[in-house]
């Protein structure tokens, strides 16, 4: 007779996850080194929520145990951070091991809202189902309102061999349509040659939080057909963290190649400062900013040896503001926001903010008035947070700060 | 006073190695590859050990011609020095006398049997050599294994090689392999890889942190239950074939009684270490006595190459310095004072006075000593004089330094030369200042000093003393730090007893590479020095 909380090693047969992350990474050392030295337990801010953390995920995988694992909502809560992987002293890639144990849980199963948004993605186009005149009506009113300030302004709509192929996050047009007009001032004010994409415009990919693997990739390569369709030489990735990882590593996972390359905005407008494209006036944005690194963008991006946003983003920050600082800890040892692994819609409201207090009492430390972060899902966790707990701080994203800043004559 | 050496013969005399194991054989065939003559007492290996030498190491050694092995043969005792010890064996009936260079002790440690009453248990409980006897023996196919590797003591790094191997190799005999442990043992490299290794083959380690590992019998095998330490709400059920459990090793009887014919201590466990880290491993305090594989301890057989190369090393490095030595002994007696009450014979950390001094000769091991003057200063008819650290010179440098330092009285700090007097020769480089009237006097070990000398110097004007030692643990020989200390309260305890102040004198220990602290120390005693002269306040 088996006993409830007992394992029985002769009766595991069959592991798919491990043999799927072997697959992958030919994991199977990377996995053996774990010492269970436990630094990933105590860096990961669900660390106290339940009794779960990454190192008995770890555990469990190694012994085979891996129904349990996948069945957990601990996988689900998971912020998608990657602290764990960043502190591991044996470079086990127990994001990856998160990401992959969701994809193995039968679709009815998988929580929240991520699954759905993912599918939108692909049969919509879009995660918000915005059909494609409503796209265009928005970012047309957009440009007419913007029209007032800067008369020449132009939006190119799918124009063949334009060097950037912009991409947006849904939420913008859907919740904060007025976003866009910062990015189309920062895009004119650099005179970039670039286009606003009609179709498969969206920058995000919620298919990376339900682990839905098979669309993942649907996702990724027809947005790749309309921008080699198109001519394009860079995706303008917009400030949008996961969307930003998720495309590189969907990449690399899925073996796609190709023919442009990705490149952040931020780092983009760092390249164009440097550049003198601009003319800016720090004194504009005097309100004390602190800026939060977005996960994705910055530690994962690191770990994974993509081009990251960290150094750039500061750069930015000392061309356009009067009064910024940094949180502590920053850059890669950063805290999520909160908002992270899909937790904005996953369900798990409650360890969102469990987790959030630390978020919040780093941006308290700072006595900033305004949180700079490059990332849409960032700027709902920090908003989500201020609203729970009361604070007077708000998110910003860079492209207002830095569209704020620049002077046309 | 004569002295014991013959440089001619030190590099032919040959090594003398003693042991049954693999450290032993890989000792004598490393030396014999590069030229030296090897005398190797092969004793008898303990019928469990877990690492007995390879065939073609055995035939290697048998086909040496400069190699001579001599079986049922024991040392029964040694004397003489580096590059001329005097062996004295048995062989069967026979003693035999043979000049040997150095000594390499490579005895084993002693194995205790298993205690477990495998019958109710339900499957097959043996040792770690029993079941590699068996793998080696290809009787083991499609089994599941289980190793208890901490069940007794703190893991051996022997043990945990030779289980990790085994379990390895059982994986290969398409079996299941499961280790069960409390603590993960910290390995050097060589050791790393073999874990490695055995993780990417698929050995399972059931880590446990309270509770023991139970086993019961279930279905023909056993059960083990194993109470996981990172899920510890857990228990791990596993079913195996053979239980493996390693003996009890404990250091025995071979290395206590070797230990005592070489004169040198064991460590606390009871193994041959030496008794500071800077000899540490191979080494022993006295110059020419080496130590390899299982006699000290917690050694990875995967090292047995590396020990033998550091031994070759430091023997090479010994006789040759030994033969650019200056004959002549370093020290003298004065037979009339001496009463040969043996002081300066037990007192000596490097076995380098002959005990023949209780005959009239008095002899000297001059390769052994070290000059660090110990005898000197424990001599209670103060017999003894160091020709290059003598009383004379140091009275003399005492009342220099007083005559130099007009004005005021002078801070005397004796340095030891092997760590303050080093320290202080890098604290004047990089340009850090002491006060203008502290004067270095070096001693070639803080067990130089006695404490007449400290007296001398307070009584003929030195405002304050300063004894600056090695650190503790550290000290070349052994104890120069520990009586100097001891010295230092005594007069400490004189001064008070006077109505003195004991701020007068101090003891400090000081490594080379701190010039930062010597310099600082001796610049705040300065401060608070009132500079009257001793002698006038007295």
């Amino acid at each position: 007779m088996i006993k409830k909380n007992t394992i029985s090693l002769d009766e595991i047969k069959e592991t798919p996850l491990r043999d799927a992350l072997i697959e992958e990474f030919s994991w199977k050392a990377d996995l053996n080194y774990c010492m269970a030295c436990g630094k990933c337990a105590s860096i990961c801010p669900l660390h106290g929520y339940t009794d779960m953390d990454p190192r008995k995920a770890v555990r469990m995988v190694i012994l085979g145990d891996e129904k349990n694992l996948i069945n957990n909502d601990f996988i689900f809560q998971c912020t998608g951070c990657d602290k764990c992987t960043l502190e591991c002293p044996m470079g086990v890639k127990i994001g990856n091991m998160i990401t992959r144990a969701r994809s193995m849980r039968i679709m009815e199963k998988k929580p929240g809202k991520a699954q759905l948004t993912c599918d939108l993605h692909r049969d919509k186009g879009n995660n918000m189902q915005i059909p494609t005149e409503d796209w265009i009506d928005t970012v047309e009113w957009m440009e007419e309102e913007l029209q007032e300030e800067i008369p020449d302004l132009k939006v190119p709509f799918d124009k063949n061999g334009a060097k950037y192929f912009a991409t947006i996050n849904s939420k913008l047009p859907m919740y904060h349509p007025m976003e866009l007009q910062y990015i189309y001032k920062v895009f004119h004010a650099a005179q970039a040659n670039w286009t606003m994409p009609t179709i498969w415009w969206e920058g995000t990919n919620y298919c990376m939080f339900s682990g839905d693997l098979e669309t993942w990739e649907y996702n990724l390569r027809k947005q790749v057909e309309r921008l080699e369709a198109l001519g394009c030489q860079v995706m303008a990735y917009t400030e949008c963290g996961h969307g930003y990882f998720a495309t590189l590593a969907g990449y690399e996972k899925f073996n796609i190649k190709p023919n442009f390359e990705v490149v952040h905005v931020v780092n983009l407008y760092a390249k164009w400062i440097r550049e003198g494209r601009f003319k800016l006036d720090p004194s504009r944005n005097t309100i004390k900013v602190t800026l939060h690194d977005p996960c994705n963008a910055s530690r994962k991006a690191l770990i994974n040896n993509y081009p990251n946003i960290m150094d750039d983003a500061r750069y930015v920050l000392d061309n356009v503001c009067a009064d910024w600082v940094e949180m502590w800890p920053n850059r890669e040892y950063n805290y999520c926001c909160s908002g992270g692994g899909g937790a904005l819609i996953s369900g798990f409201a409650k360890a969102r903010n469990y987790y959030g207090q630390i978020k919040v009492e780093q941006i308290d430390r700072t006595d900033a008035k305004l949180v700079c972060t490059p990332c849409v899902n960032c700027i709902d966790g920090i908003d989500g947070l201020a609203k729970e707990y009361k604070r007077p701080w708000e998110a910003i994203h860079l492209w207002k700060l830095l569209a704020n800043a620049i002077v046309l004559d | 006073m004569s002295e014991i050496s013959n440089k001619e013969n030190i590099f032919r005399n040959p090594v003398l190695v003693i042991g049954s194991n693999i450290s032993a054989f890989e000792v004598v065939a490393c030396f014999s590859r590069v030229g030296y003559e090897i005398l190797f007492l092969r004793t008898e290996a303990s019928s469990d050990t877990l690492f007995p030498p390879s065939d073609k190491r055995v035939n290697e050694i048998l086909a040496s011609k400069n190699v001579k092995i001599m079986e049922n043969a024991t040392l029964n005792k040694i004397e003489g020095e580096i590059g001329n010890f005097y062996a004295s064996i048995k062989e069967n009936e026979n003693t035999v006398i043979v000049r040997v260079s150095a000594v390499v002790i490579s005895v084993d440690p002693k194995i205790l049997p298993l205690e477990i009453n495998e019958q109710h248990i339900g499957g097959k409980v043996q040792t770690l050599r029993a079941f590699l006897d068996d793998l080696e023996e290809g009787s083991i196919n499609n089994e599941s294994i289980g190793i208890w590797l901490d069940r007794a003591m703190p893991e051996r790094r022997d043990v945990i090689t030779a289980a990790l191997k085994g379990s390895i190799n059982n994986i290969h005999n398409n079996g299941k392999s499961y280790i069960f442990l409390q603590n993960m043992p910290v390995f050097g490299h060589l050791g790393q890889k073999t874990y490695n290794e055995a993780r990417n083959v698929g050995v399972q380690f059931l880590r446990y942190s309270e509770n023991h590992p139970v086993f019961e019998e279930r279905d023909k095998k056993i059960e083990v239950s194993v109470q996981d330490a990172v899920l510890n709400k857990i228990t791990l059920q596993a079913k195996i074939d053979r239980l493996i459990m390693p003996s009890l090793i404990l250091p025995g009887e071979e290395i206590a009684t070797i230990a005592k014919i070489v004169k040198q201590p064991l460590d606390t466990e009871g193994y041959l270490q030496s008794g500071n880290i800077l000899y540490r491993p191979v080494s022993s305090v006295r110059k020419g006595i080496f130590y390899a594989g299982h006699c000290h301890y917690n050694y990875d057989p995967m090292d047995a190459r590396q020990e033998a190369e550091a031994i070759i090393i430091q023997l090479s490095d010994l006789l040759v310095l030994e033969s650019k030595r200056n004959p002549g002994a370093v020290i003298e007696i004065d037979k009339k004072k001496c009463a040969q009450c043996l002081t300066c014979l037990r007192v000596c950390p490097h076995d380098a006075i002959d005990p023949s001094i209780l005959t009239t000769s008095f002899n000297m091991y001059s390769a052994a000593c070290v000059q660090c003057g110990i005898c000197v200063s424990s001599c209670p008819g103060q017999a003894i004089e160091l020709k290059n650290a003598s009383k004379i010179q140091f009275e003399d440098a005492i009342k220099d330094a007083v005559n130099k330092t007009v004005a005021t009285s002078p801070i005397i700090v004796f340095a030891c030369q092997q760590s303050a007097a080093l320290a202080l020769k890098t604290a004047s480089q990089i340009g850090l200042s002491l006060p203008e009237n502290s004067i270095i006097i070096e001693v070639p070990c803080a067990g130089r000093i006695e404490e007449n000398l400290l007296l001398y110097a307070l009584v003929n004007g030195a405002a304050k003393v300063i004894v600056a030692a090695c650190h503790y643990d550290i000290c070349r020989s052994l104890k120069g730090n520990i009586l100097a200390n001891k010295r230092v309260e005594r007069v400490k305890q004189f001064l008070s007893s006077i109505n003195m102040s004991t701020d007068l004198i101090h003891f400090c220990t000081i490594a080379a590479n701190e010039p930062y602290r010597i310099s600082n120390l001796i610049t705040t005693i300065t401060s608070k020095t009132n500079t009257k002269m001793v002698s006038e306040v007295a």
